[in-house]
């Protein structure tokens, strides 16, 4: 059983890892720094239901290395870390709570993970007026994690075994 | 897909948007150019550029009373205005100290001046 979760895990890595790689083969317009389709994150929303949240964050943890490692660098790894870390805190926290659905998870996710990165940027450039980009960013993470919630949700609906 | 959507899912969304929309109250419009109006007895007698403003300008102003003529000091120090010398009875317009934005006053309610920081 554990074996299994280890290759469900690294399976699912390296599927995040190709979807990370692909986005950003898309060209697509600038709307705000930092601000992206993400679709390395079905996989995330996918691992947190399917696997839990251990698995999830081991996911996280090894895509955004292995990402920063092939195109990024240890500045865009402390933020990309930052925010999916507070995504998957916050999406934890309101799938235990239970009164959500996984569309309204991946939403408040997608927003999270915008807010973590903002939070490091403030520190990095010590200034506040980094979250004047919240009102972009927080709206498009929201509609990129309705999107990505609605994606993951078809395919969990599909049976593992 | 629209029946999985929970009602508490649409709060929680509408209240994350509302969150992003916070910054916008501090932020919103990239400060207004400032400027300072000095007012004597509700007339407008000056009125000087703050934004943008460098060095050091100084204007004295003449208020007339009873055959005296008394005197308020101000001082432009970059974007910023304060009343430096006044021969009123309270000084409170030179404790007021350095104002720079809009809504701030200075006010020599002896001398009838008023200094308010106004936006475009």
């Amino acid at each position: 059983m554990k074996l299994r979760k280890y290759l469900y895990i690294s399976l699912l890595v390296a599927i995040s890892l190709v979807l990370f790689l692909v986005e950003g083969l898309i060209p697509l317009p600038f709307i705000a720094p930092g601000a992206k389709l993400g679709l390395a994150n079905i996989v995330t929303v996918c691992a947190l239901f399917l696997l839990g949240p251990r698995a999830c964050l081991f996911i996280i943890i090894l895509r955004t290395g292995l990402a920063s490692f092939f195109g990024g660098g240890p500045v865009i790894f402390l933020y990309s870390i930052a925010g999916g870390l507070l995504s998957l805190a916050m999406m934890t926290a309101l799938k235990k709570s239970a009164r959500f659905s996984i569309i309204g998870i991946s939403a408040a996710g997608g927003f999270a993970h915008h807010f973590g990165q903002l939070i490091v940027a403030a520190f990095a450039a010590d200034t506040l007026s980094m979250f004047r980009y919240l009102p972009i960013l927080g709206p498009c993470g929201l509609i990129t994690g309705f999107i990505i919630g609605g994606l993951s949700a078809r395919i969990i609906s599909h049976k593992f075994d | 897909m629209s029946k999985m959507l929970k009602k508490a899912d649409i709060v929680l969304i509408v209240l994350l948007f509302a969150l992003s929309l916070l910054p916008l109250i501090k932020f919103g419009q990239p400060e207004p150019a400032c400027y300072a109006e000095i007012r004597q007895a509700g007339k407008v007698i000056e009125r000087i550029q703050l934004t943008g403003h460098t060095g050091i300008t100084e204007h004295t102003v003449t208020y007339k009373a009873g055959g005296q003529e008394k005197h308020n000091h101000i001082r432009i120090e970059n974007e910023q205005i304060a009343v430096t010398g006044a021969d009123c009875p309270d000084k409170i317009c030179m404790q007021t100290g350095a104002i720079s934005h809009a809504g701030e006053i200075i006010a020599c309610l002896p001398h009838q001046l008023i200094i308010e920081i106004k936006s475009e």
